[in-house]
C-alpha cells in the first residue's frame, strides 16, 4: 500500500467523512464561543446565562479533536452526497410555497408546491401532476380547513369579502 | 391497582379517547407499513394536530402512532423484504422466507399475535412498576435529575448503532440548540440574533419535522422506486397450523421478556430488542437449524420483543419524565405543550391521564389484533402505491403541519433549515434521533444543573456524595470508557504510518 504523507494526507483527512464532521464541530463551538462571550459567565454556585453555552462549546471542541483523529486514520472514507438535482428541487418547492402563501392563499401555494417537487421525478406526464395537485389540495383542505378548522386561507386574498 | 386499572378504563372507554386511539393505531399501522416514513415523522406530522384537541386523546393518539408502527412494520418486511420500521428489520430474515415458502399469510398472523401478546405483557409490567418507581423517584433533587437525564443521553446516544462519537455530539448539538431563547433565571436572550421568533425556542415540530420528515424525503427522492408486493393474501391462508403455534408460543414468551427489558433502559429501545430475540432464537428455538429459512420464531420472537419494548419504553417517560429515545422525547414535548408534568408527580396529580394511557394501550393493541388481521388486504394495497406519488404529498403535510402551530412562516424556514441540516448530517454519518432528544432535555438539564450547584454552593463533588446520583455518575463513566475511550485507544494503538484499513 503506497504511504500517503504530508499536506495531501491532511488534506484528504479534512475532506474525508470524520474529517467535515470535525469541522461541522469546529463551527458548532465558534457560534456557541462567540454568542456566550457576550454573555454573563457567573461562578458555579451562581451561573450567569453564558456559563453552560462555554460548557457546550468545549465539548463540540473536544468531539471536533475525537474526529480529527478518527478523520487521520481513515482518510478515505469519502462523503456521498447523492443526486443533488431532486434536492434542490425538493427543497425550492417548499421556497415557492412559502413565497406564494401571503400573495397567493393556500391553494395555489400548495399547487405550485407539489408541481415544483413533482419535477424532481423524471418522467410524469402532464395528466399525472395535474391529478397529484388536485387530489392533494382537497385532501389538506378535507384534513385541515374542514375538520380541523385551521385559520388558512386557500382562495387567493383578492377574493376574501 | 385495580382501581387504578378501573379509573384507566374509565377514561380510555369515553367515545372521543376510543376514537382518538383508533385514529392514532391506524396512521401508525399505515406508516409502518410503509417503507421510508418512521413513527417519528409521522409523530412530527401529527404533533401540530393534537394542538386542537383534549391533552388526554392527544396522547393517546401519538402513543398509538408509536406502537401502531411497530405492528405495521413488519408487514413490508415479511411481503418485501423491506423494513418498514427499523425494529423490523430482522424479521425479513424469516419473515420473507416464508413469504417465498407460500406462507406468507401464515407469517402475517403470527406476527400480529406476537405483537399482540408482546404488547400486553410489555403493557402489564408497566402497570405494575409506575407506582414504585415513582415513589423512589420523588426522593430525586436536582443532582439525580441531572445525571438521570444525563445517563440517558449518554445511553442513547452510545449503545445505539454507529458511533459513539458522532451520537454524543448530536445530543450535545441538540442540548446546544436548546439554549436559544429567553434564559428564565437570568432573564437574558441567548442566540436569537434580532429574530423575536426565536425568543421561546427552537420551534420542536419545526425541528423534528425537519430532520425526521423532510430529510428522510431529501434522501429519498430521486433514487430508485420500490417493488409492490405480489402475494395475495386471504383469510384462510393465515391460520397458523398447530405446529407453528406450539413452536411460536415459547419464543413470544422470550421475545417479551427481552423487550420488556430493554424498552425500559434507557437508550436501547424496540431494534436493539428485536435483535437480541433474534439472536437467542437461533441459540434456543426448535427450529433453529431452520432459522433464515423460515422459522416460525424467526418471526414470533423478535416481533413479541419490539412490541414488549415499545410499551415498556413508556415506563422512564412517564414516571420519571426521562425520555430514552427520540420517540419518547417527541411525546415528553407534547405532554409539556399540553401542560401535562410527565413524572413521578404525573400519578397523583393527573392520575386520569396516566391510567388513561396505559388503558388505551391495551385497547389500541386489540384494536390492532381484531381489525388488522382481516384488512391486512388493504395494508398489502397500500405498499402498491408508488413513492413517487406519495412524496408530494407527504411533503405538503409536513409543509402545512409547521406551518399551522402558529400561523408562521419563519417556522417553514426554521423546517427548511432543519432539513437542510438533517441532510448535512446524514451524509456525514451523524445520527440525528439524539438531537431532538438533546433539544427536548437540554433546558430541563441546564436548569437542574444551575440548581445543583447553586445548592451545592458550586462544589462539582455534589453529585457524587449523594448515593442515588453516584451510581449513575458511575455508569456514565463506565459507558464513556467502553464506547469512546477504549475505541481511541485502539485507533491510536494502530502503526501510525499506515493508513488504517478500510472495510
Amino acid at each position: 500500500m503506497q504511504r500517503v504523507t504530508g499536506t495531501r494526507r491532511l488534506v484528504a483527512a479534512l475532506t474525508s467523512q470524520a474529517g467535515l464532521g470535525a469541522i461541522l464541530m469546529f463551527v458548532a463551538a465558534a457560534i456557541v464561543f462567540s454568542e456566550a462571550s457576550g454573555l454573563r459567565l457567573g461562578t458555579a454556585a451562581a451561573m450567569g446565562p453564558g456559563y453552560f453555552p462555554v460548557i457546550l462549546a468545549t465539548l463540540f471542541c473536544l468531539f471536533g479533536v475525537l474526529l480529527l483523529v478518527e478523520a487521520w486514520r481513515r482518510p478515505r472514507r469519502r462523503i456521498d452526497p447523492g443526486p443533488l438535482g431532486p434536492l434542490a428541487v425538493a427543497l425550492g418547492s417548499i421556497v415557492v410555497f412559502a413565497l406564494l402563501l401571503r400573495i397567493a392563499g393556500g391553494a395555489i401555494a400548495i399547487a405550485a408546491l407539489v408541481a415544483v417537487a413533482a419535477m424532481a421525478e423524471r418522467g410524469r406526464s402532464l395528466r399525472e401532476i395535474a391529478t397529484l395537485i388536485v387530489v392533494i389540495v382537497a385532501l389538506i383542505w378535507l384534513v385541515f380547513v374542514v375538520a380541523l378548522d385551521l385559520q388558512l386561507a386557500m382562495l387567493p386574498p383578492v377574493f376574501l369579502p | 391497582m385495580i382501581d387504578n386499572l378501573i379509573l384507566g378504563f374509565d377514561t380510555a372507554l369515553t367515545a372521543s379517547t376510543l376514537f382518538y386511539c383508533f385514529i392514532g393505531v391506524s396512521i401508525g399501522m399505515f406508516i409502518g407499513v410503509l417503507p421510508g416514513v418512521g413513527p417519528l415523522a409521522a409523530i412530527s406530522m401529527l404533533l401540530p394536530m393534537t394542538y386542537y384537541i383534549g391533552a388526554t386523546d392527544a396522547l393517546v393518539m401519538l402513543a398509538g402512532i408509536y406502537y401502531g408502527a411497530q405492528y405495521g412494520g413488519s408487514v413490508a418486511s415479511i411481503l418485501l423484504r423491506l423494513p418498514g420500521t427499523a425494529s423490523s428489520a430482522v424479521v425479513c430474515l424469516d419473515g420473507y422466507e416464508m413469504t417465498k415458502n407460500g406462507r406468507a399469510g401464515a407469517a402475517l398472523f403470527l406476527s400480529a399475535a406476537a405483537s399482540f401478546i408482546g404488547g400486553s405483557i410489555g403493557i402489564l409490567l408497566m402497570a405494575a412498576l409506575a407506582a414504585p418507581l415513582a415513589d423512589f423517584a420523588l426522593r430525586f433533587g436536582s443532582q439525580e435529575y441531572f445525571m438521570l437525564m444525563a445517563l440517558g443521553l449518554v445511553a442513547a446516544s452510545t449503545l445505539s448503532e454507529g458511533s459513539a462519537v458522532r451520537g454524543l455530539a448530536m445530543v450535545v448539538l441538540g442540548v446546544a440548540l436548546g439554549l436559544v431563547g429567553l434564559d428564565l433565571t437570568s432573564g437574558t436572550m441567548r442566540f436569537v440574533y434580532g429574530q423575536f421568533e426565536l425568543m421561546d425556542g427552537v420551534s420542536l415540530v419545526a425541528s423534528a419535522m425537519g430532520l425526521f420528515g423532510l430529510s428522510e424525503i431529501l434522501a429519498n427522492i430521486g433514487r430508485s422506486e420500490r417493488g409492490a408486493p405480489t402475494a395475495r393474501i386471504t383469510l384462510r391462508a393465515m391460520m397458523p397450523t398447530r405446529r407453528d403455534i406450539r413452536d411460536s408460543l415459547p419464543a413470544v414468551l422470550r421475545g417479551s421478556a427481552i423487550g420488556s427489558f430493554f424498552g425500559a433502559l434507557p437508550g436501547t429501545g424496540s431494534t436493539i430488542a428485536s435483535f437480541f430475540s433474534y439472536a437467542s432464537e437461533k441459540k434456543l428455538a426448535r427450529n433453529r437449524a431452520q432459522m433464515g429459512q423460515g422459522a416460525v420464531e424467526g418471526v414470533s420472537g423478535p416481533e413479541a420483543a419490539n412490541n414488549a419494548a415499545a410499551q415498556t419504553a413508556f415506563i422512564p417517560t412517564l414516571t420519571l419524565g426521562v425520555p430514552g429515545d427520540a420517540v419518547m422525547a417527541l411525546l415528553l414535548g407534547a405532554m409539556i405543550v399540553h401542560g401535562v408534568t410527565p413524572g413521578p408527580q404525573m400519578l397523583t396529580n393527573t392520575p386520569e391521564i396516566f391510567w388513561g394511557l396505559v388503558a388505551s394501550f391495551w385497547l389500541g393493541n386489540l384494536i390492532l389484533l381484531v381489525f388488522n388481521i382481516p384488512m391486512i388486504g388493504l395494508w398489502v394495497a397500500m405498499l402498491r402505491i408508488p413513492y413517487r406519488w406519495l412524496y408530494p404529498a407527504i411533503l405538503v403535510l409536513i409543509v402545512i403541519g409547521t406551518y399551522s402551530v402558529r400561523y408562521s412562516l419563519f417556522d417553514v424556514w426554521q423546517l427548511l433549515a432543519f432539513g437542510l441540516l438533517g441532510y448535512v448530517l446524514r451524509i456525514l454519518h451523524f445520527p440525528t434521533a439524539p438531537l431532538v432528544l438533546g433539544l427536548v432535555l437540554g433546558p430541563l438539564m441546564e436548569e437542574n444543573f444551575r440548581r445543583s450547584l447553586m445548592l451545592s454552593d458550586g462544589s462539582f463533588t455534589t453529585f457524587v456524595e449523594r448515593p442515588i446520583s453516584a451510581v449513575m455518575v458511575v455508569i456514565v463513566i463506565a459507558i464513556l470508557l467502553a464506547q469512546i475511550v477504549l475505541p481511541l485507544v485502539r485507533v491510536l494503538r494502530r502503526d501510525p504510518a499506515k493508513p488504517a484499513e478500510e472495510s
